[in-house]
C-alpha cells in the first residue's frame, strides 16, 4: 500500500543527524501546532508546501522523502516562520540543514542539478558565444574564454562534481501525496 | 405575611448578560407599580458588595418585608441576598429570586421586547409569591462528630488521616482485603517518577496505626440511615476465614494452599493461591480466603461430595485428605462403588468443558483416591462413631444404595436401624445390575459390611410382603424407609415375547452376578440403548456370544455413558441403530427377530427425536437368544392391599420433594421406588435426605426448614477459562481388549499418580477456595477458621465521604482492539504491574503470550475514551501522562527497545506534565504518532497495529510485541448500588455528581455526604489528594460548630387533610417520609427532607406542602405570568 507507512523502514536515527546539523537544533521541539504552515508564503502559492509536514517526516524517519523534497529547496528563507514558532524550532535553518544533509547523501534537486551541469561544463551559470564577444569588443571589452575549465576542478574539490558526472536524478515531484 | 406587604424590587444588570437584552429600567417601572411593592431600582452588579448594601439600606429605609432580586438563578445567588437581608434585619425567607438570567435574556437575546416583558411577568410573578411568604428559622441538628470513608485507596487514606490527626474518629471501609486502591499498584507516578511503594505505603501504615482511625477492610457499607450530623450505618465486614487477631501474615498456609487462582492485582498477569494476601505491603499484612459459593461439580452432586476439595487435595498429593473429603467428610458408604459406576453429574456440570469440551476426570481422581485407601487399610474406611445411642427404631426396607446410606446415616445418629433384604447379599442393584468387570463384588461387599460395622442390622433373605408384613413393620418401628428399588422388567408388548432364549437383562445380569449358569446360545441380541444394555451386551460378550445392540434411535440419543458404548465397541460389540423389534419368531423357542427400520421425527418430551417406523421395512434376523434392556419399573406388591401408601400414576410411591415423607407420616420412601429407574448417586442421595428428615422428626424439628439447597441445584460459578491449564483429559487406565474379553476381569485399572496428579491441575477452581482445608494444618497459631461467618458492624456517624475510585473499561468492550482475546494486549495497569518491581515479572517488562521481553511496543491512547460510541464521550484525563511515563520507563529498562505512542491529542495540563511530555517525546527510539489507532489483530506471534499519523497525513501500520492500551476510566463496580444506598445522584456514565460543577465540587445534594477522588470523575493522584483533603476539611468545618443548621423550607404535611395514602412516600428520594402506623398520616423527617417538592405535587389531597411554596402561591403565580392568555 502507496500511502501506509512502514515503521520498519523509517531511519530513526535521522532526527538526531539532523539535529547534529548546523541549523538543525531544534527539530525534536516542534510540536505541530502548524504556526508555520499558517505563516508561509509559499504555501500561499502552493498548498502541497508545508513545513509543518515536512518537519513531522524528519522526526519520524522518513529520511528519502524529506530530502528529496522540493520544498527545502523553494524555502524563501522569509524568517516569517522563524520568528513566529513557540517552540524555537528555527525553522529557515532548519531548512539549511535539510538540503545540505541532502547534498551530501547524495540528493540535489534537478533544477539545481541542470545549472550544476552547465557551471561544470562552461565555468558559468549560460553558455558564452561569439555573439557576445562580439558585443563586448563593441564595447571594448575583452573576450572571454567561453570554457573556464578552473572550475571544474573547484567543483571536484567541492565534491560536486559526482552529480555531474555520476548521479541522474530522477525528475518526478515527491509532494504530490494529499494533504489531509 | 399578616401585615401590609411592603416590597422591595431589585433588578440586576448582571453587565450586559441582563442589561443588554432586557430594558430593566422598564422592568423596575413596572414593578412599582404592583401593589404591595413600595420601592424598585436597578443596579448594575446586584451581588456585589455595593450592590448588596444597597438592598439592605433600601430594606431599612423602606421597612421592607419582602424583597424580590430579579437576577440570575437562584442557585447562584439566593444564599447572598438572603444573607444580605438577615443582615438588615429581616427574616431571610422572605427574599426570592426572579431569574431573568438563564431563564430570558439568554435565551431570548435576539428579541428584547420579548424579553423584557417576560422579565416583568416573572417579576409580577415572584412578587406575589413573596406576599405569602412566611418567616422561618432554621433547623438545629446535633452532629455525631465521627466520620465514615468508603473506599481505602489513596483519597480515602488521605481523607481519613486529615480528619483523624484534627481528632476524631474515623471508620474507614475499604471492599478489598488491602487499603491502598489503584495507587499502590503503580510502578511510578508522573512526572516526579516517585514510587508509590515509597511514598503511599507510610500513609497507609499511619491510617493503621492511627488510634482514631477504625479500619474495616474486606468489608462493604450495608446500609445508611438518618440524616447529616446522625447517620446510621451498617458495615458488613465479610468473612476473610481467617482470624484477623491470629494471623500473623506470616504466609504459611499458602505453601499448603493447592488452588492456583488469577491474581487480580497484577491484572491477571500472575497466580495467587486461593488464600492469599492481595500484595506482600499490604495493610492490614493478614491473610485471606477467597470463597466464591459452591462449585457447579459440588452443587450437581447428589450429596454434594466436594468434589473441588477432593481433586484439589489430589493435586496437592495429599491422598490422606483426599480421602477424608470422599469418604468421611459426607460418611460416603459407597465412595469407592460410586469411583467406578457412579454417572457423575458432577462431570456432566464441570466448567472445564468451556475450555476444551471435556471435564475433569473427577470420578478418576475419585477412583484412585479409594484405591489409595483400600490399599492403605485393606478396604474402606469410614469414622465408625456412634454420636449418642438413642431408643426410636427404624426399619428399612431394601439394602441398596439408599436403603443403606440411610440405614448408615441413621446408626451413627444413635437410631437403632434393622435392613430387610430378600436377597442373600446386599447392594442392590448395585449388587445383582452391574456386572463384576465394572464394579468387583468384593468391593462392593467391603461397603456393605460398613453399615453393619456400624452397628446396623440387616436381614438378609427377608422377603417384605412374603417372610413379613409391610403392616407389621409399620407397626413395629417408629418409622419406614422404604427403598426397595425398581427390579421389575418391563415388556415391550409385542408376540413371542414368552418365547424361551428371550431374558430380560436384570434378570440375565443377576445370573451372572450370582455365579449362575446362563445357556447362551452364538447369536446374541441385545434391545436397548442405555447402560443396562451395554452392561448386557458386554457380559454376552464376555460368555463368548457374538453380540448386536438394536436401539431404535441413532447413537446420540443413547441414553448409556457415552464411555460405555465406546468401550462396549472397542470390546467387538456389533451396534443397530434405527431399528426395533416387532415380532419374535420361534418354535418354543426363539430362533428369529422380526425388526422394522425407524427414522427420527419431532423431539418428545423428554427432548430426543421421536423414532417413527418406516412402513414396509420390516426384516429379520436369525438369533439364539435375546436380551431385553428396556427398563424396569419398581414391584410394589409387598406393601399389600389398603397399605395406607399413596402412590403415583406411574407406579411410584408419592412422597414429598423435601422431606421423602410418604402419605404416612412415619413412613420415607427414597430412590428407585419413587424416581422409577435412576442413578445410583441419585438413590444414595435420597437416603440421606430421608434420613435428615427422619431425625428431624424423632427431634421435633421442622422438617423442612434450611433445605432448600440440599438436592442437586445447578451453580453459574466459572473460573477464568481463558487461563486455564492446557492439558487434555487423561485416558483412563483400561486392560487391553483382548484381556478383557476374556472373563469378567475389572476393566478400569487404578490411574497412574503422575497422570491422576496432573489431570487434576485441569480443574479450573471455579469456587476459589476448595474447603480441601490443607491450610489449616500449616497454620500454627491456629488463625484459619472455614466456619467464620460475616459480621455486621453498626456504627454511628455525623458525616460521610464517599471515595470508591474508579476501574478500567473492560477489554471485552473494545473489540477493534482484540477484545480481550489478543494476549499481548493489556491494559495499562497490567503495564504498570509489568514495570512495578513488586510486579509478576519484578519490574523487566516481559509479555504474557510467552514471557519474552518485548522490543516493540505500541501504547494507545482513547481506548473507549472520548469515544461516544462506547459510551464514554469524555476525557479519562490521566492516560496522555502515564501512557509517556510507561513509554520512559520502557526505555529505561529496554533500552534497544523501540516505542510507539499514539494519541489524539497531549491533554499534560498539570503542574510539571507538558516538561515532562516534551521531555519523553525527544527520547530515542520513542516515537509520538498523532492518531487514533483503527484496529489491532494477531499476525503470527506479532500484533498487529493500524493507525494514522495525521500530521504526515498517511497511515501506519505497526508489528508489535506488545500493546498496552489506556482502557477508559469508568467507575468502579458497586457504586450504583453505594449511591442507592447514600442517595446521591450519579451522572450519567456512574460517576458521583457534586452539588454544584464549579462551587461545591465536594458535596452532594445530601447534606453531610461528600465525595473524593476519582469516584467523582477521572482525576490524576495530585487531584484526587487535593480532593480528598478538601472533602476532610468539608466534615472538619461541620465538626466544627456545636451544631448544624438546615433550611427550614421543607415540606410540612396537614394532618387534618392527609389520608395515610402513602403515594408521596414512596416519591420521596430521599427516604424522609414515613407513614405514622396509627394516626395514618405522612409524616416527614424535616432533617432528611431536602424541600424538593415531588411529595407536594404527587400529593391527591393538597395535604402535603412545601413551605413558601405552596399551592396557594402556585396558583397565584400561574394566573400572574398567564393574565394575557
Amino acid at each position: 500500500m502507496k500511502d501506509v507507512i512502514d515503521v520498519s523502514k523509517l531511519d530513526r536515527d535521522f532526527k538526531y543527524r539532523v539535529i547534529e546539523e548546523p541549523g538543525g537544533e531544534g527539530l525534536l521541539s516542534c510540536f505541530a501546532c502548524g504556526t508555520c504552515a499558517a505563516s508561509c508564503p509559499v504555501r500561499e502559492v502552493d498548498e502541497r508546501f508545508n513545513p509543518r509536514r515536512l518537519i513531522r517526516m524528519a522526526i519520524l524517519g522518513m529520511k528519502d522523502r524529506v530530502l528529496q523534497d522540493e520544498f527545502i529547496y523553494l524555502c524563501s528563507g522569509c524568517y516569517l516562520c522563524q520568528e513566529r514558532c513557540p517552540q524555537d524550532v528555527g525553522i529557515t535553518e532548519l531548512m539549511t540543514a535539510l538540503r545540505n544533509i541532502a547534498v551530501r547523501e547524495g540528493y540535489l534537486h534537478p533544477s539545481f542539478k541542470a545549472q550544476l551541469e552547465f557551471v561544470y561544463k562552461l565555468g558559468r551559470l549560460y553558455e558564452l558565444t561569439d555573439f557576445d564577444n562580439k558585443k563586448r569588443q563593441k564595447n571594448g571589452l575583452p573576450d572571454l574564454n567561453p570554457v573556464i575549465d578552473e572550475v571544474k576542478i573547484l567543483l571536484k574539490e567541492a565534491g560536486l562534481s559526482k552529480f555531474v558526472e555520476v548521479r541522474e536524478l530522477s525528475t518526478h515531484s515527491f509532494l504530490d501525496a494529499q494533504f489531509l | 405575611m399578616s401585615e401590609k406587604p411592603r416590597i422591595g424590587v431589585f433588578v440586576c444588570h448582571c453587565g450586559l448578560n441582563i442589561a443588554g437584552v432586557i430594558d430593566v429600567k422598564k422592568v423596575a417601572e413596572e414593578a412599582r407599580k404592583i401593589p404591595g411593592v413600595v420601592f424598585s431600582t436597578t443596579y448594575v452588579y446586584m451581588c456585589s458588595e455595593p450592590g448588596q448594601q444597597l438592598v439592605i439600606e433600601s430594606i431599612k429605609k423602606y421597612k421592607l418585608n419582602g424583597v424580590v432580586v430579579a437576577n440570575c438563578s437562584p442557585s447562584l445567588h439566593q444564599r447572598t441576598f438572603r444573607n444580605a437581608a438577615a443582615r438588615a434585619g429581616l427574616n431571610p425567607y422572605r427574599v426570592e429570586i426572579a431569574n431573568i438570567r438563564e431563564q430570558v435574556s439568554w435565551p431570548h437575546e435576539h428579541e428584547p421586547e420579548i424579553a423584557t416583558r417576560k422579565a416583568i411577568r416573572i417579576v409580577k410573578a415572584t412578587v406575589e409569591r413573596v406576599k405569602n411568604n412566611m418567616a422561618y428559622i432554621p433547623y438545629e441538628i446535633s452532629i455525631n462528630k465521627k466520620a465514615l470513608v468508603i473506599g481505602g485507596g489513596i483519597a480515602g487514606i488521605q481523607a481519613s488521616l486529615d480528619i483523624a490527626e484534627a481528632g476524631y474518629e474515623v471508620y474507614l471501609v475499604e471492599k478489598t482485603p488491602s487499603i491502598g486502591g489503584k495507587m499502590i499498584l503503580l510502578s511510578e507516578t508522573f512526572p516526579t517518577l516517585d514510587c508509590p511503594q515509597c511514598i503511599e505505603t507510610p500513609k497507609m501504615t499511619d491510617a493503621s496505626q492511627n488510634p482514631n482511625i477504625h479500619l474495616y477492610t474486606y468489608s462493604e457499607v450495608e446500609s445508611v440511615e438518618g440524616y447529616v450530623g446522625n447517620f446510621k450505618v451498617k458495615i458488613r465486614k465479610r468473612s476473610p476465614f481467617v482470624d484477623w487477631d491470629i494471623c500473623k501474615g506470616c504466609g504459611d498456609c499458602t505453601e499448603a494452599c493447592p488452588v492456583d487462582m488469577i491474581n487480580e492485582v497484577d491484572r491477571g498477569l500472575s497466580t495467587r493461591k486461593a488464600i492469599y494476601r492481595p500484595f506482600d505491603q499490604a495493610v492490614p499484612s493478614v491473610f485471606t480466603i477467597d470463597k466464591r459459593g459452591t462449585p457447579a461439580c459440588t452443587a450437581a452432586c447428589p450429596i454434594h461430595l466436594n468434589a473441588h476439595g477432593y481433586v484439589m487435595a489430589t493435586k496437592a498429593r495429599r491422598y490422606d485428605r483426599a480421602w477424608e473429603i470422599v469418604r468421611k467428610e459426607r460418611d460416603f458408604v459407597f465412595a469407592a462403588s460410586a469411583a467406578r459406576i457412579c454417572t457423575h453429574p458432577c462431570e456432566g456440570a464441570c466448567k472445564r468443558q468451556l475450555v476444551d469440551g471435556k471435564a475433569v476426570g473427577i470420578r478418576d481422581v475419585k477412583r484412585f483416591v479409594t484405591d489409595w485407601e483400600f490399599e492403605k487399610f485393606g478396604g474402606p474406611n469410614i469414622d465408625l462413631t456412634v454420636e449418642k445411642e438413642r431408643k426410636e427404631k427404624v426399619a428399612i426396607i431394601g439394602a441398596g444404595p439408599a436403603g443403606l446410606q440411610a440405614a448408615f446415616d441413621l446408626r451413627k445418629k444413635g437410631y437403632k436401624v434393622t435392613v430387610y433384604e430378600a436377597l442373600p447379599k446386599g447392594g442392590g442393584m448395585l449388587l445383582v445390575g452391574i456386572p463384576k468387570y465394572r464394579l468387583p463384588k468384593d468391593v462392593l461387599q467391603k461397603e456393605v459390611e460398613l453399615v453393619e460395622k456400624i452397628g446396623a442390622e440387616i436381614k438378609y433373605n427377608t422377603k417384605v410382603g412374603k417372610d413379613i408384613e409391610f403392616k407389621e413393620i409399620v407397626d413395629n418401628y417408629d418409622a419406614v424407609f422404604v427403598a426397595a428399588g425398581a427390579h421389575k422388567s418391563r415388556s415391550m408388548g409385542i408376540p413371542g415375547e414368552d418365547l424361551e432364549g428371550i431374558y430380560h437383562a436384570t434378570h440375565f445380569l443377576k445370573k451372572i452376578n450370582f455365579d449362575e449358569n446362563v445357556e447362551l446360545g452364538k447369536k446374541v441380541l441385545v434391545v436397548g440403548g442405555g447402560n443396562s444394555a451395554m452392561d448386557a451386551a458386554r457380559s454376552a460378550l464376555r460368555l463368548g456370544a457374538d453380540v448386536t445392540v438394536v436401539y431404535r434411535r441413532s447413537q446420540k440419543e443413547m441414553p448409556a455413558i457415552p464411555e460405555e458404548v465406546h468401550d462396549a465397541m472397542e470390546e467387538g460389540v456389533k451396534f443397530m441403530f434405527l431399528a426395533n423389534p416387532v415380532e419374535f419368531i420361534g418354535n418354543g423357542k426363539v430362533e428369529k427377530v422380526k425388526l422394522i427400520r425407524m427414522e427420527l421425527g419431532e423431539p418428545d418430551a423428554s427432548g430426543r427425536r421421536r423414532p417413527v417406523p418406516i412402513e414396509g421395512s420390516e426384516f429379520e434376523m436369525e438369533v439364539d437368544n435375546v436380551i431385553l434392556a428396556i427398563g424396569e419399573k419398581p414391584d410394589l406388591s409387598f406393601l399389600g392391599e389398603n397399605s395406607g401408601i399413596e402412590l403415583t400414576p406411574w407406579g411410584t410411591i408419592k412422597v414429598d420433594t423435601v422431606t421423602f415423607q410418604t402419605s404416612n407420616p412415619k413412613v420415607f420412601a427414597g430412590g428407585d421406588v419413587v424416581t422409577g429407574p435412576n442413578t445410583f448417586i441419585d438413590a444414595v442421595g435420597h437416603g440421606k435426605r430421608a434420613a435428615i428428615s427422619i431425625d428431624r422428626m424423632f427431634k421435633g424439628e421442622d422438617l423442612y426448614k434450611g433445605r432448600e439447597h440440599e438436592g442437586p441445584f445447578k451453580s453459574n460459578l466459572v473460573g477464568d477459562i481463558n487461563r486455564a491449564v492446557i492439558l487434555p483429559r487423561m485416558p483412563e487406565n483400561k486392560l487391553p481388549v483382548e484381556e478383557r474379553i476374556k472373563g469378567f476381569k475389572e476393566v478400569v485399572m487404578t490411574p497412574k499418580e503422575d497422570e491422576i496428579v496432573a489431570e487434576s491441575t485441569r480443574c479450573i477452581n471455579c469456587s476459589g477456595c476448595s474447603e480441601c482445608r490443607l491450610c489449616e494444618e500449616k497454620c500454627e497459631p491456629k488463625a484459619i477458621n472455614h466456619f467464620l461467618k460475616d459480621e455486621i458492624i453498626e456504627v454511628e456517624v455525623g458525616a460521610i465521604i464517599v471515595a470508591t475510585g474508579f476501574d478500567l473499561m473492560p477489554m471485552e468492550k473494545l473489540p477493534e482492539y482484540g477484545g480481550g482475546k489478543i494476549p499481548d494486549v493489556i491494559d495499562a495497569l497490567a503495564f504498570e504491574r509489568l514495570l512495578a518491581a513488586s510486579g509478576p515479572t519484578a519490574g523487566v517488562p516481559r509479555r504474557p503470550s510467552d514471557g519474552k521481553i518485548p522490543k516493540t511496543v505500541v501504547f494507545v491512547s482513547c481506548a473507549g475514551s472520548r469515544d461516544p460510541a462506547h459510551g464514554v464521550p469524555y476525557c479519562s484525563r490521566i492516560c496522555c501522562m502515564y501512557l509517556a511515563k510507561q513509554a520512559m520507563l520502557y526505555k529505561h529498562v529496554v533500552h534497544d527497545g523501540v516505542a510507539y505512542n499514539f494519541y489524539i491529542d497531549i491533554r499534560s495540563n498539570g503542574k510539571g506534565y507538558e516538561e515532562f511530555v516534551q521531555r519523553v517525546r525527544e527520547e530515542r527510539d520513542l516515537i509520538y504518532l498523532r492518531g487514533k489507532v483503527s484496529k489491532i489483530f494477531q499476525r503470527g506471534d506479532k500484533v498487529v497495529v493500524w493507525g494514522a499519523d495525521t500530521l504526515t497525513g498517511q497511515k501506519v501500520e505497526i508489528e508489535a510485541d506488545l500493546v498496552v492500551l489506556s482502557n477508559a476510566m469508568i467507575p468502579s463496580e458497586g457504586t450504583k448500588e453505594l449511591a442507592q444506598k447514600l442517595r446521591i445522584p450519579q451522572d450519567e456514565y456512574g460517576w458521583f455528581n457534586g452539588a454544584h460543577l464549579k462551587l461545591r465540587p465536594l458535596e452532594t445534594v445530601t447534606a453531610g455526604i461528600f465525595i473524593a477522588g476519582a469516584a467523582q470523575f477521572p482525576k490524576d493522584i495530585t487531584d484526587t489528594v487535593s480532593q480528598a483533603s478538601g472533602a476532610a476539611a468539608k466534615v472538619l468545618s461541620m465538626f466544627a460548630k456545636p451544631k448544624l443548621t438546615k433550611d427550614p423550607l421543607v415540606a410540612n404535611v396537614n394532618t387534618e387533610v392527609c389520608a395515610g395514602c402513602g403515594i408521596c412516600k414512596e416519591q420521596c428520594a430521599y427516604g424522609a417520609i414515613t407513614i405514622d402506623p396509627k394516626k395514618k398520616v405522612s409524616v416527614v423527617n424535616e432533617a432528611l427532607c431536602e424541600g424538593c417538592g415531588a411529595c407536594a405535587a404527587v400529593c391527591p389531597s393538597g395535604a402535603m406542602q412545601l413551605r413558601n411554596l405552596n399551592k396557594k402561591q402556585i396558583i397565584r403565580m400561574v394566573e400572574v405570568l398567564t393574565e394575557d392568555y
